[in-house]
């Protein structure tokens, strides 16, 4: 028996095994054919999530059938993402990520593209009420038709009622069979007239004007919201506007000094230029910044497109600054005079004349004489005055200037 | 009981035909609205993110950069090309813009589009090379891509943080460019803003 028993064992056992390697071989094979079958070669790859993106210098037509060089370049790069191993949705992330959504032909639902989704099930439930409501009109058309039917019956028994009474007043039938007869047509009649009821009350009510006003507000009011909600999906968009964008400002002080400087440099010829040179120049003149400021103003004064009190203006600071920087008087008292030439009612070139003219020149009478003239002008302020009266009075009591 | 029914048939009607006018108002408010809007003027998803991490052959002599490198300076970034006839009309701007910046914390950086090297060079000795501008090509149009470009010109804006905060589509001006600067040295983002026309290839128009 143990002899038996050893020896059959191993047929037991390949026995045994049968179930296991047919069940494994199966296991195999079919993980084989699901392997075959869903694998993909990465140029199948990138050509199937090519054909989902749209090329974005092309009209309509996915990076994958696109012979545009920027196309070329994105299935390129989504090859060598997947190439990489990236997931596809990597690889799509890496092509579009800096796109906007409308790039991808089969977008993800969101607050922008929700209309999408939702548009082919509001058609279906709306072409199910359509259908439903075009059915339902036909059967109250029916309705009509049975309810025109039910009254000729009407008439049909109440006539079969009269012939009877008078054949039965006139001995024409017999009593027995009268009765049956009388008794069929009254129920007859019973079922008809609530038949007839039946169909009475399905007959729609006629509308009345205040009905349909009602109506047509509660439309308008809908069509309203819905412009509004629908509003929502929309993002505002600009216009797209041809040519270059307005290259001056209307306000200089809104912008920094170097944007000032890039955009005088850049529009050199433009007929207003110089109101923004000497705005900056008279910016760098506050600052202190008089090396910055000097060929701005040299720029207005050498203007034949600036307005004479613009010129005035830079003339008037070049003096100064040649006398002040640069201690030359003569060429101060040159431009100063310029300046007061383009500028006559200006009291601040001949201010200026006159300090150069006591304070560099050394000629306290000619300088007085200059602030007297600037007195004898209207338009000076109460500080400027008093500046204007205490240089006076110095120069006229011959000290030097300070 | 038959009396209840007439009112809710009549409800049904009335809801079928206020389904398909809503429906139908609803898609022609949308789709009008779509209709005629270019998708190249939508805002860039980039706006707030971190610049992209390109590093780019310069277009002269060897070497590349990385917009990383300039961490803590505003960094502008123009596409160009030799073809574009937009980029000659913006071309004094970033001239004169990118001078009146240079050691101000601004760099301007240039990326030839769909371009070869020898036409851009060409092109930028007939209109002007900027001394303050770091020139460079984009092989396989990585920058590009990872930009979001549409068409060209297109000039972005990277903050001293390394995020983009502006995006510029079209010929601009040194206002506009100006402006922007400034507005990101105040710590606002200038946006996006349309000026002007793009064109994505050459004979595109």
């Amino acid at each position: 028996m143990p002899e038996a028993a050893v020896s059959r064992r191993p047929a037991l056992r390949v026995l045994r095994s049968v179930p296991w390697a047919a069940l494994s071989t199966i296991v195999l094979a079919v993980a084989l054919v699901v392997s075959v079958a869903t694998y993909r070669p990465v140029a199948d790859t990138a050509a199937e999530l090519g054909s989902r993106i749209r090329c974005p210098v092309c009209e309509g037509v996915p990076i994958a059938d696109s012979p545009a060089p920027m196309a070329v370049d994105m299935m390129a790069l989504l090859t060598e993402r997947i190439e990489e191993g990236a997931s596809r949705q990597e690889a799509i992330d890496a092509v579009l990520g800096a796109y906007p959504g409308s790039l991808l032909l089969d977008p993800s639902p969101s607050r922008s593209t929700i209309v999408l989704w939702l548009v082919p099930g509001g058609a279906i439930v709306a072409g199910l009420a359509l259908a439903l409501t075009i059915r339902r009109s036909r059967a109250g058309v029916d309705s009509g038709a049975e309810r025109a039917e039910l009254e000729q019956r009407l008439i049909h028994i109440h006539t079969d009622l009269d012939d009877l009474a008078t054949q039965v007043a006139a001995g024409d039938i017999d009593p027995g069979a009268a009765v049956h007869l009388r008794s069929a047509y009254s129920a007859e009649l019973a079922e008809t007239k609530a038949a007839l009821s039946a169909a009475a009350d399905d007959t729609p009510m006629p509308r009345s004007p205040r009905r349909v006003a009602i109506g047509a507000t509660l439309l308008v009011v809908s069509l309203g919201a819905i412009v509004i909600v629908a509003g929502l999906f929309i993002t505002e968009r600009p216009d797209t506007l041809s040519g270059v964008a307005a290259s001056l400002p209307t306000d200089a002080a809104d912008y920094s000094n170097e944007t000032l400087a890039a955009v005088i440099a850049a529009n050199e010829d433009h007929p207003a230029i110089d109101g923004m040179r000497l705005a900056l120049a008279e910016r760098l003149f506050e600052e202190a910044d008089y090396q910055a400021a000097f060929p701005y103003y040299l720029a207005v004064a050498q203007s034949e497109a600036a307005a004479d009190n613009q010129a005035a203006t830079a003339l008037t600071r070049l003096g100064w600054m040649a006398y002040e920087g640069n201690n030359e008087v003569d060429t101060a008292l040159a431009l100063l005079g310029e300046a007061r030439a383009l500028a006559p009612d200006d009291p601040f070139p001949l201010y200026l004349h006159g300090l150069v003219t006591w304070c560099g020149a050394h000629d306290p009478a000619a300088g007085a004489e200059a602030f007297r003239r600037v007195l004898a002008m209207s338009q000076l302020d109460d500080p400027t005055r008093a500046q204007v009266e205490a240089a006076l009075a110095r120069a006229e009591a011959g000290q030097a200037c300070a | 009981m038959v009396a209840e029914r007439a009112p809710r048939r009549r409800f049904g009607i009335k809801a079928a035909s206020w389904a398909m006018v809503g429906l139908t108002a609803f898609l022609a408010v949308v789709l009008a609205s779509r209709f005629g809007s270019d998708p190249r003027l939508s805002d860039s998803p980039l706006l707030g993110q971190p610049a992209p991490a390109v590093s780019l052959p310069f277009l002269v002599g060897s070497g590349e950069m990385s917009l990383g490198d300039y961490r803590g300076d505003i960094v502008v970034v123009n596409f160009f090309a030799s073809w574009c006839l937009e980029c000659r009309l913006e071309h004094d701007a970033l001239l004169a813009t990118s001078a009146a910046f240079a050691g101000r914390g601004v760099q301007f950086v240039g990326i030839a589009y769909q371009d070869e090297p020898t036409d851009s060079l060409e092109f930028l000795s007939e209109v002007g090379v900027s001394e303050s501008t770091l020139y460079l090509t984009d092989e396989g149009s990585r920058a590009a891509i990872a930009f979001g470009v549409f068409g060209i010109p297109e000039t972005f804006f990277v903050d001293p943080e390394g995020t983009v905060v502006g995006r510029i589509i079209g010929p601009t001006d040194a206002l506009t460019l100006g402006s922007a600067i400034d507005a990101i040295r105040r710590g606002e983002d200038p946006g996006q803003q349309v000026v002007g026309n793009t064109r994505s290839a050459p004979g595109d128009g």
